[in-house]
């Protein structure tokens, strides 16, 4: 089998019907329903630059660790990082064109009437925050190129390029799930809400890895090169990370539960009441309840077909998760009471998956699916657990 | 009874699996491995079985949690209720890491304790490894003459050939 992959015309005649399908929906939705579009295209764009990021987020991890269990499949992780610059446009789209029906704090009169909107007016205004946006997206791309080509030449630099790559992204992304879904609700705080967005984030990035290196796996690209051993790792990954998302989820909880605060628990009132509650439980079940218990014996975290239906199951859940957090305060805003998920948030949400896999297909077709020169293939050929 | 056993030793962990993996290809089977760390698919060439331990685990585990939950309802919804800051008797969200830190350790504990159990394991058990070399750097086989079949002349030449450098034969008593 030739070692250049292109997607299959039946594939790739599906994902254009899914772009169709998006660019209908959105046309359509600005007519009848603008509000519903605009939180879908935030949450599209936020959904599918995340696991960009994560393309080059687990790279560097790989290198930073001296890791050898991904240098197999490490083009999977490489493509995956292709939709940064598409993703990050997007994002600058619909959070501009969407700014006054997500952002209350763009509302001038709001803004200045309000105490606690007029003190963070100094971080909360629009040329401050598109420079953040422009700045945070132009640091992802820059270095994720550095990196890769870095990882590509077998470069000694990788491991410093892998180092200021993480550095960046830790602070990048806190501020960046501050900017792009926490000022959705100014008045609201909660400073474990960054670590809550990174578990969701490695959670989904690890599934769409798992999905990548299932169908290329399945359609004879990786042969010989992967084994159960692999999926193994994924699997335990993605195991300890959908826990680790719970964790996460709980201690936010818990705390503001606990404490009884008005301004934080405004949050969770908003999402436990008005036919919420139902979305509310559903995304812990989603993203922890079925994925810990059909993960937890050794035999299924090996079986290629359970990790591909958990990685669907945990897609869902983080558009689910993802939908929680931007949604709710925005339909507030808009008069709008209750969940309202249709044709609109179905239509655009799998044209991004549609553009997404286009994207990805292309850039993997670019490249050598497998690097032997990586100094850590042989031994992560032989892997065992 | 008698036992004649020989114990080799090798380079790094990969000469040490791959010396096991000839030897099993040979028909000799080993009676266990002495490494400094845990190495990846050692157990698979000795020819072990994969432990229970994660059943009895998952079984301690969850009777932890049910009975930690089951205790603090109990406790402050049924036996003794204390209104705290207004909360329902049974909040369950303030249980859950009580329930959680008690389902690890109940898991951890009994997990610890059935190992030691099934290998009969105590504190100041007499340790059975004969050949004090092999808990050392090193990495060690065990190989017994009688599963192997072969002479301690014939299986020194065969180890020697798989790149162990030291070989020591010893009789033991078991």
């Amino acid at each position: 089998m030739s070692n250049l992959f292109q997607l299959p015309s039946k594939y790739r005649n599906w994902a254009l019907t899914l772009v169709g399908a998006g660019i209908l929906s959105t046309v359509l939705g600005f007519i009848f329903s603008p509000t519903n579009v605009w939180i879908s295209l935030h949450i599209g764009a936020i959904y599918f630059l995340c696991a960009a990021l994560f393309g080059a987020f687990i790279l560097a991890v790989a290198e930073v660790s001296s890791a050898a269990w991904l240098a197999p499949y490490k083009s999977v992780a490489e493509c995956m990082s292709s939709f940064l610059i598409p993703g990050g446009v997007l994002l600058v789209l619909s959070s501009l064109g969407g700014a006054h029906t997500l952002f209350e704090w763009t509302h001038a009169e709001a803004a200045l009437h309000h105490p606690v909107l007029a003190e963070k007016q100094a971080y909360l205004n629009i040329p401050f925050f598109l420079t953040r946006l422009i700045v945070f997206l132009g640091l992802w791309v820059w270095l994720s190129g550095k990196l890769i080509k870095a990882s590509r030449d077998q470069s000694p630099n990788r491991v410093k390029w892998a180092v200021i790559f993480l550095i960046v992204f830790a602070f990048t992304f806190s501020f960046a799930s501050f900017d792009w879904i926490m000022s959705i609700e100014p008045h609201w705080y909660s400073t474990i809400f960054a670590l809550y967005c990174f578990s969701g984030f490695f959670v989904a990035g690890v599934s769409v890895l798992t999905i990548a290196v299932f169908v290329l796996d399945k359609r004879g690209f990786l042969s010989g090169v992967i084994n159960e051993n692999h999926y193994h790792d994924l699997g335990k990954l993605l195991f300890g990370f959908t826990t680790f998302w719970a964790y996460m989820w709980l201690s936010q909880y818990l705390l503001i539960w606990y404490t009884n605060i008005p301004e934080e628990t405004t949050y969770y009132l908003l999402r436990t009441q008005n036919d919420w509650d139902w979305l509310f439980y559903f995304n812990l079940v989603l993203n922890w309840i079925i994925p810990f218990f059909v993960l937890m014996p050794r035999e299924m975290k090996r079986n290629r077909e359970v990790l591909l239906r958990i990685g669907i199951c945990l897609l869902i859940g983080r558009w689910l998760d993802l939908f929680l957090l931007i949604a709710p305060k925005v339909f507030e805003s808009s008069k709008v009471t209750g969940p309202s998920i249709g044709w609109v948030e179905v239509g655009i949400g799998l044209g991004f998956g549609g553009f997404f896999v286009l994207v990805c297909a292309a850039a993997l077709g670019r490249r050598r699916i497998i690097q032997k020169e990586d100094v850590y293939f042989e031994e992560g050929l032989h892997l065992t657990q | 009874m008698v036992r004649s056993v020989t114990y080799a030793s090798f380079s790094d962990e990969k000469a040490l699996l791959h010396a096991a993996k000839e030897l099993r290809g040979q028909g000799i089977s080993l009676i266990d491995a002495f490494t400094p760390f845990p190495v990846h698919g050692l157990d698979e060439v000795l020819g072990e079985t994969r432990s229970r331990l994660p059943i009895v685990c998952f079984v301690a585990a969850s009777i932890g949690c049910l009975v930690s939950m089951w205790f603090q309802i109990w406790t402050s919804a049924q036996d003794w209720p204390i209104n705290v800051g207004g909360k329902p008797f049974a909040s369950i969200p303030a249980f859950i890491p009580v329930t959680f830190e008690v389902t690890v350790l109940l898991g951890g504990l009994v997990s610890v304790a059935a190992f030691f159990f099934r290998s009969r394991l105590y504190p100041g058990k007499t340790a059975a490894t004969p050949n004090r070399n092999v808990t050392s750097d090193g990495f060690w086989i065990a190989v017994e003459h009688q599963a192997a079949k072969v002479d301690a002349a014939d299986l020194s030449c065969i180890l020697q050939e798989l790149g162990a450098s030291h070989i020591q034969h010893e009789e033991q008593e078991v």
